[in-house]
């Protein structure tokens, strides 16, 4: 795995608005499982959250951690690694990509870098002029990553989450740069 | 005197194990389950010794939330490939109990390795419980623990890689 675009697909959802437009990770992608060399599945939602939130302790890693899940409403990880290039097709992951050109879903990242074949985009969903969700899809020849964060979250704290509970860490500071303009709606 | 300090030592032991067992009835019963399913060999119990099961069941007493709490079962010499994944994540799930719910699921072909990390989200205790149950080629080792505060975060960041260091 790449340090530098090492994954993530978040998908998200919910928020509080019932009409909110859930992301919805696509049932036919679940194939890729009998393919992968490696399958990472990680699930936590709010409930789940809010029992790890009550267990931290008081020191500073811990009370970090406790701020950036303490508004989230779920965590959601799917990671697939295989053995060889292209054992996935680009188009399936389209079908998440559509789901975010919804108007509340804006992209605010887009990567794609051409030596290593790799493409990361970061999503967000605003609502009420508030950050309620956040995506990130990271594309690779031999990786392919959801990382699905329900619920406020900045850019920043991303960057915080990153290689926590399950998240890979995205070194979007240096690494990433703002896409020109949002998915066309 | 060594006689009465001796039937009061084996009392003390008695009263601190007894409600160890009875928690452990949940640990086991995935055990057995296991075991039965895949006809699998007798499990070591590395934490349940003459003198490791006393001393756990004490910790547990104790209620010093620095210590970790651990329950280890292994199996080992067990056929490679004995365990399909769906196959063994139906049977790990339908043996716990519902307030175990799995939060980390990891298949990996290249390492022969498939590892579920249950969270007991009914827990009103002071510290979090969880469950790891890791398939290696020829092993299978359950660990249940109950974690002291200050060690939340990694397990929950790295469940795995914590499991297995509980287990060694």
């Amino acid at each position: 795995m790449k340090a530098i675009f090492r994954l993530f697909l978040i998908a998200l959802f919910v928020t509080g608005c019932a009409a909110a437009q859930q992301v919805q990770w696509p049932v036919k992608l679940d194939k890729l499982a009998a393919k992968a060399s490696e399958v990472v599945d990680v699930q936590l939602d709010q409930h789940m959250l809010a029992m790890a939130n009550r267990f931290m302790s008081d020191d500073k890693d811990d009370q970090e951690a406790k701020g950036l899940i303490k508004n989230l409403h779920g965590i959601y990880v799917k990671s697939f690694e295989f053995d060889k290039d292209n054992e996935y097709d680009p188009a399936d992951v389209e079908e998440i990509r559509a789901q975010l050109r919804s108007p509340e879903w804006t992209r605010i990242v887009g990567v794609v870098s051409k030596k290593d074949n790799e493409k990361v985009e970061v999503y967000v969903r605003q609502l009420n002029n508030q950050i309620s969700g956040m995506v990130v899809l990271a594309q690779e020849p031999r990786e392919l990553t959801f990382v699905n964060l329900d619920g406020p979250i900045s850019p920043d704290q991303l960057d915080k989450l990153g290689g926590n509970f399950g998240i890979p860490r995205v070194e979007m500071r240096d690494k990433a740069k703002p896409a020109p303009k949002a998915v066309p709606k | 005197m060594k006689r009465a300090a001796f039937a009061l030592g084996l009392l003390l032991a008695v009263v601190v194990a007894l409600p160890a067992r009875a928690a452990d009835k949940e640990f086991d019963s995935l055990v057995n389950t296991l075991r039965h399913h895949y006809s699998l060999p007798r499990p070591e119990y590395p934490l349940r010794g003459i003198f490791m099961g006393p001393m756990m069941a004490l910790a547990r007493h104790s209620g010093d939330a620095r210590k970790t709490e651990v329950e280890v079962a292994t199996f080992e010499n067990i056929q490679p490939g004995r365990f399909e994944p769906v196959d063994f994540e139906n049977t790990v799930n339908h043996s716990l109990p519902s307030n175990w719910r799995p939060f980390v699921r990891v298949f990996s072909r290249k390492d022969h390795e498939i590892t579920f990390v249950y969270m007991d989200t009914a827990s009103t205790s002071q510290r979090m419980r969880l469950f790891v149950v890791t398939a290696e080629d020829n092993e299978l080792t359950l660990v249940r623990v109950r974690i002291p505060d200050d060690q939340t975060m990694a397990w929950v960041d790295n469940p795995t890689h914590m499991a297995k260091k509980q287990a060694k």
